[in-house]
């Protein structure tokens, strides 16, 4: 009997270790795949980066933590001072002249800070309410009351995994949601008197109005992945009304309204990245207020340097990033915004006047969908990738992580037809011409009025435009032009302060490049107004300081992508003036021509004349021809004569149409086939060569990644040839394979022992924790106030500080994290778009150089800040494969000029591609803008990553491997291989048809693999992993238990078996 | 009735852990062609143990239940692989259920713990009940691997005290 239980046990351990090896061994091989996550999450490593002894050049100019907790707040605060912008300033509500405020609107007891990885997080954050109550300013406490009431509503949802999600029902929402209707939420002042809105019906009784400033704070939340719904919104109720999700709700202005009844003044306070309509409450509005303030999206620290702007502590210096204007729709670029809109459902919205409104919506946004895209998937023409694929036939945007249905993505497009005349630079020229009366300026075409079009109905507050207290007068003194291919203009500007108190104050250099015939015979299109570059000066009272600005030369130059093929300079007068905004520097140059506008008091202009017409000096960057390289992009290339690019030379007949609703069919191209192919991704084809693959293996030939062969000499010189001969090292299925899975984490390769790289998050600043401080948090910065001081040196400082605490703060001696997405530069075509609180302004030069002055100071300290997303990422909406059609001179002054500054003269050393495409190529396969404009004019030298793969079919292996690509981003894996085992003929885990077999045989596509992961490791050696004397592989105690538990159950298993069957036998043999 | 009467205790649970797997397969069905994020997404592996295990599951609970009529080294192997086969069946299942989750773990954190953001936007309730189903299948595949390995420490043949004495006296 007892036999028999022990021989029952033997089998039951047999099954029960059989289960646990096979759980172990599988769940081996997952961890091993997501090995960086678990690492991260277990605080482990898997590698080990040994310093050399040598003394890191990459110091902390900081001697403690709590010298750089005080240099965060320093720069945060002054992020706030600078980027407060006062747009209105009347009946001298500013600076606050009382010492009692009362608070309106649920932002301002709890502003709109953003996702996680905008807000900092820090316990000792300060708030508008903490920030005036530091400043001695009494906050109402009847108000308060009533929202501390209204804020307490709040659901608390339980995390799918743990944690919550707190849900304030009765604030704005924080998302927008993608391209539905947003719910402007705003507790209406009369429901104060109800149980949970205040409970208050007499809350105007707490109010002493006549030494009380009202302060409504308006918010307007939104978020990754989404883009507004523009012309309808949801109110407060959740009743669609025909409201623009970015103008004041009914809701809203009643809260003004009631603000203005209780108190002696307002001040609205705008707390947002995306502007918004705001004429009621502006000059001559129904519902005019005295002040209004942009504040944008801060972050930790920023309210105290709010607060001391409304205090008047320190002079207003901020200046608007973007033009505010009457009604959104008088932007050009609205005729072709997003579009490819979900049906409309009785489910959805059972009300028929709901469909009825909507319907109005999706008539005017709806389109964008190619007439027969399903060509892309026309079993006529196979893609031979993919034989066995039956691709998913929806039109919807699809991606995969393992699930979802996922495909080329092909049908979605935009048409850019605004061309150039993004943001105030279609306003002022616009303006421009119609004071001259040239090119149908005046015509009704784009007016929101119906009448003649005049910029006095459509704008309300510039770009550029930002009042200062004091009063002070900024005149340009001399400019000189030094017109070289690396030349720079130099322009002196003369700040007086014509006040009785010291104080800072920003002086901005504005130019008008002429417009000549030539330019209207080859399309070439000139903004009449063109904000250069900015700065500030601190000037005592009654003196005059001057500034010095300088900005490349080559920035004064024009696209011509029809006629010369390069950039030009026309002959003529050059302007310059130094202005308070776009629109006084349109009135300067306007009086500067002989056209003095009624009621304005011209600026100072400088000329710089040109006497011939260049189109040599700017031929070539870097060494490199600049020519066109993106006609494919423009719908032209493929249909020609559909789309009419935005003109000067004559508004009317060019205004855009919305191209979305055209039938722009495939079929109809004679370049079907390469229109195709382009859509697929099918860009480069691995193939055969006579050209032998060296070291298809890997080969030793002792070239290591270490501070012994980092010398000065290799560092500074991408040409050395030692560069060469690391990465010829590198076997084939590496070299591809690191290319391929490469992102998020960089993993070690054989041979040359490079260290792993890690990579965060974060437009506000590398996020990660503190050594030894879990509960510090040095991602400080606001984006969008930052972008709101218009001060270079600003972005310069933060650049300083975000790399000099990336570096040397945080964790890193685990886990290498010398790379953060630590920026974004795309251009702001529009004010709908989700992700506008990640970057800078609707201008290219403002990006261009704050991004210069990030980037630079990052490099600078050893860290590699990656802006994002270059490359037309202007809507979230089907972000994944929306065709992005547009002419050559907006690709190259407009989205990438933004990035420019930072990547070219600025030295950056990384960078995000957009998720979209340029035209049919997804901007991951693109050559043109990554290896001929970035690589080669630019003279880049860095890593390259795309966005999150999440598509096979979208993104395409091999087409980014030869378009440049450094690091495909994916989840954190030990992953940098084709084959884990070095098999020939084991196909690629996301590209089945990539092998090592297939690849040795193309020794130009291998060559191009080892020559990306050169700019990745080149870029590594200039942060402190040049110091790296050898780098380990090490085993976490997480891979040791699994792999122990693995083996030691595998053997108890087969010693279970074989001792159930030995005593079977022994058992029969006594019976 | 008789038939029953002669079941053990390890073939009951190893009848729980049939069924288990069972359910376990027909989530995986339910989740293959349920709208949401893991909708066709089938694993060829999962297919192949599953039904492995649930073949020779009911193989290994038939063979208890005949009387086969052999002895000698036939009986032996026959008991004995029956024995083996009763654990592979656990075995298999949890190979089933690592399989068919290993390729959708990122789809999951994707849907789960994506940014605030993402989050608004891939976590619809389709997604979610697709991924909840597809945890569900894993879990289920799993318990039914459990089981089987607890019937394993039981005996597969109900005692016969008369065949005990029977054997006692030989």
């Amino acid at each position: 009997m007892k036999l028999k239980k022990t021989r029952n046990s033997l089998i039951g351990l047999t099954a029960l270790f059989g289960t646990v090896f096979a759980i172990t061994t599988v769940g081996y091989q997952i961890a091993d795949a997501n090995r960086a996550t678990i690492d991260s999450a277990l605080g482990t490593s898997s590698n080990k980066t040994l310093a050399s002894t040598a003394e890191n050049r990459y110091k902390s100019k900081y001697s403690s933590l709590d010298d750089v907790k005080k240099a965060a707040k320093e720069i945060a605060i002054e992020q706030g001072e600078e980027g407060t912008v006062i747009m209105k300033n009347d009946n001298d509500v500013l600076p606050l002249a009382t010492k009692k405020v009362a608070l309106f609107g649920g932002a301002s007891y709890m502003p709109y800070q953003g996702n996680s990885d905008l807000k900092a997080g820090n316990s000792d954050a300060v708030d508008l309410v903490g920030a005036l109550t530091n400043a001695g300013i009494e906050v109402n406490s009847t108000m308060k009351a009533i929202y501390d009431e209204i804020i307490s509503d709040k659901t608390e949802t339980a995390g799918q995994w743990g944690g919550k999600t707190t849900t304030y029902n009765k604030l704005y929402k924080t998302a927008a949601g993608d391209m539905t209707p947003y719910q402007i939420n705003e507790v209406n002042p009369n429901d104060y008197g109800k149980q949970g809105y205040g409970n208050n019906a007499n809350w105007k009784d707490g109010i002493d109005k006549n030494t009380t400033i009202g302060i409504v704070t308006l918010a307007r939340g939104v978020g990754e992945g989404s883009s507004y719904l523009p012309g309808i919104s949801r109110n407060t109720k959740g009743e669609l009304v025909e409201r623009d999700p970015l103008a004041l709700s009914d809701d809203e202005l009643d809260l003004i309204d009631a603000a203005k009844e209780a108190c002696s003044k307002v001040i609205v306070l705008l707390n947002t990245g995306n502007t918004m309509e705001i004429s009621e409450i502006a000059k001559g509005g129904a519902h005019e207020v005295d002040g209004i303030c942009y504040i944008g999206i801060p972050n930790d620290y920023q309210f105290t340097g709010i607060v001391n702007v409304l205090t008047g502590q320190v002079n207003a210096t901020g200046a608007l990033p973007d033009t505010y204007v009457k009604d959104n729709d008088s932007l050009p670029a609205m005729q072709n915004y997003g579009g490819n809109l979900t049906a409309i459902s009785e489910k959805t919205y059972p009300d028929a006047n709901d469909r009825a409104k909507l319907q109005k919506v999706y008539d005017k946004y709806d389109g964008g969908l190619f007439a027969d895209a399903e060509l892309t998937r026309s079993t006529n023409t196979p893609d031979s990738r993919y034989p066995k694929e039956e691709l998913y036939e929806s039109s919807a945007e699809s991606s995969s992580f393992g699930g979802g249905s996922s495909n080329y993505n092909t049908n979605h497009f935009i048409v850019e037809a605004e061309g150039i005349y993004v943001g105030y630079k279609y306003y002022e020229t616009r303006y421009t011409d119609a004071k001259n009366t040239t090119g149908n300026a005046n015509s009704t075409k784009g007016s929101t009025t119906g009448s003649a079009w005049n910029y006095d109905d459509e704008v309300i507050y510039p770009f550029g435009y930002g009042l200062s207290y004091l009063d002070y007068s900024q005149t340009i003194k001399s400019v000189t032009v030094d017109k070289t291919e690396n030349g720079n203009v130099t322009a002196v500007i003369e700040v007086k302060n014509n006040s009785d108190k010291d104080g800072k104050f920003l002086a901005s250099l504005y130019t008008q490049a002429p417009y000549t015939d030539y330019d209207k015979e080859a399309l070439v299109e000139k903004s009449a107004v063109n904000f250069l570059t900015s700065g500030k000066v601190e000037v005592k009272a009654g003196k005059t300081e001057e500034v010095t600005l300088t900005i490349p030369t080559k920035y004064l130059a024009s696209y011509d992508y029809t006629t010369a093929k390069t950039y030009i300079l026309d002959e003529g007068d050059y302007l310059f003036t130094a202005a308070n905004g776009s629109h006084e520097a349109a009135n300067n140059f306007l009086a500067a021509n002989g056209n003095t506008v009624s009621g304005t008091t011209a600026g100072k202009v400088e000329k710089w004349n040109l006497a011939a017409f260049d189109k040599t000096t700017f031929a070539t960057n870097n060494g490199t021809a600049v020519t066109n390289v993106a006609d494919d992009a423009d719908m032209n290339y493929w249909l020609p004569g559909t789309v009419t690019y935005l003109s000067r030379s004559d508004w009317d007949k060019t205004y855009p149409k919305n191209y979305l609703k055209e039938t722009f069919k495939l079929a109809d191209s004679s370049k079907k086939d390469a229109w195709i192919k382009a859509l697929r991704g099918q860009i480069y084809d691995i193939t055969e060569t006579t050209e032998v693959v060296e070291n298809i293996d890997g080969k030793d030939d002792g070239y290591k990644f270490n501070f012994e062969q980092l010398t000065e000499a290799v560092i500074s010189d991408i040409n050395n040839e030692y560069w060469d001969k690391l990465v010829n090292e590198i076997s084939v299925n590496e070299a591809v394979g690191a290319v391929l899975h490469g992102g998020s984490q960089t993993d070690s390769l054989s041979n040359i022992e490079n260290p792993v790289v890690n990579q965060h998050e974060g437009v506000n600043g590398t996020t990660g924790s503190i050594s030894g401080d879990d509960n510090t948090h040095f991602n400080i910065s606001s984006q969008t106030m930052l972008a709101a001081t218009f001060n270079p040196e600003l972005a310069l400082k933060w650049g300083h500080f975000l790399g000099d605490y990336s570096v040397n703060w945080l964790t890193n001696e685990k886990t290498n994290s010398y790379t953060a997405w630590g920026t974004g530069l795309t251009l702001r075509r529009t004010p709908y778009n989700g992700r506008n609180y990640e970057y800078i302004s609707e201008d290219p030069m403002l990006t261009n150089r704050m991004g210069y002055g990030v980037l630079k100071g990052s490099v600078e300290e050893g860290f590699l800040c990656g802006p994002k997303h270059m490359g037309f990422n202007d809507q979230e909406h089907n972000r994944g494969g929306v065709g992005v059609y547009i002419n050559e001179q907006k690709m190259r002054e407009t989205d990438l000029r933004g990035f420019e500054g930072g990547l070219n003269e600025g030295g950056g050393l990384a960078v995000m591609i957009a998720f979209n495409r340029l035209g049919p190529t997804n901007a991951a396969h693109s050559s043109a803008m990554i290896k001929k404009i970035l690589r080669g004019e630019w003279g880049f030298k860095g890593l390259i990553s795309t966005d999150m793969m999440n598509n096979k079919y979208y993104f395409d292996g091999a087409s980014m491997v030869a378009a440049g690509i450094t690091q495909v981003a994916d989840f954190a894996g030990n992953n940098s291989y084709i084959s884990k085992t070095n098999n020939y003929t084991e196909g690629d885990s996301n590209w089945s048809y990539i092998t090592v077999e297939k690849a040795s045989k193309d020794a130009n596509f291998v060559k191009m693999a080892r020559e990306n992961l050169k700019y990745q490791l080149y870029a590594f050696a200039h942060t402190p992993l040049y110091n790296t004397a050898k780098t380990v592989t090490v085993t976490p105690w997480w891979d040791a238990t699994i792999k122990s538990v693995s083996i030691a159950s595998g053997i108890l298993m087969g010693l279970a078996a074989c001792g159930y069957v030995v005593m079977n036998f022994m058992f029969r043999k006594d019976n | 009735m008789n038939l029953f009467k002669k079941l053990s205790v390890s073939t009951y649970i190893s009848l729980i852990s049939f069924v288990v797997g069972l359910v376990g397969f027909i989530f995986y069905f339910v989740t293959l062609k349920t709208a949401g994020y893991f909708v066709d997404k089938g694993v060829t592996a999962t297919v192949i143990f599953t039904i492995l295990g649930l073949l020779i599951c009911l193989g290994t609970i038939a063979l208890r239940l005949v009387d086969l009529k052999v002895e000698g080294i036939v009986k032996f192997v026959i008991d004995n692989v029956s024995a083996l086969l009763s654990a592979v069946v656990s075995i298999f299942f949890a190979l089933a259920a690592m399989f068919y989750i290993s390729p959708k773990l990122e789809g999951i954190a994707f849907i789960y713990f994506s940014n605030a953001d993402v989050i608004a936007t891939i976590q619809t309730p389709e997604n979610l009940a697709s991924s909840k189903l597809a945890i569900a299948t894993c879990v289920i595949l799993l318990v039914a691997a459990v089981i089987q390995v607890v019937s394993c420490f039981f005996s597969f043949k109900k005692e016969d005290s008369s065949k005990t004495t029977v054997e006692t006296v030989a």
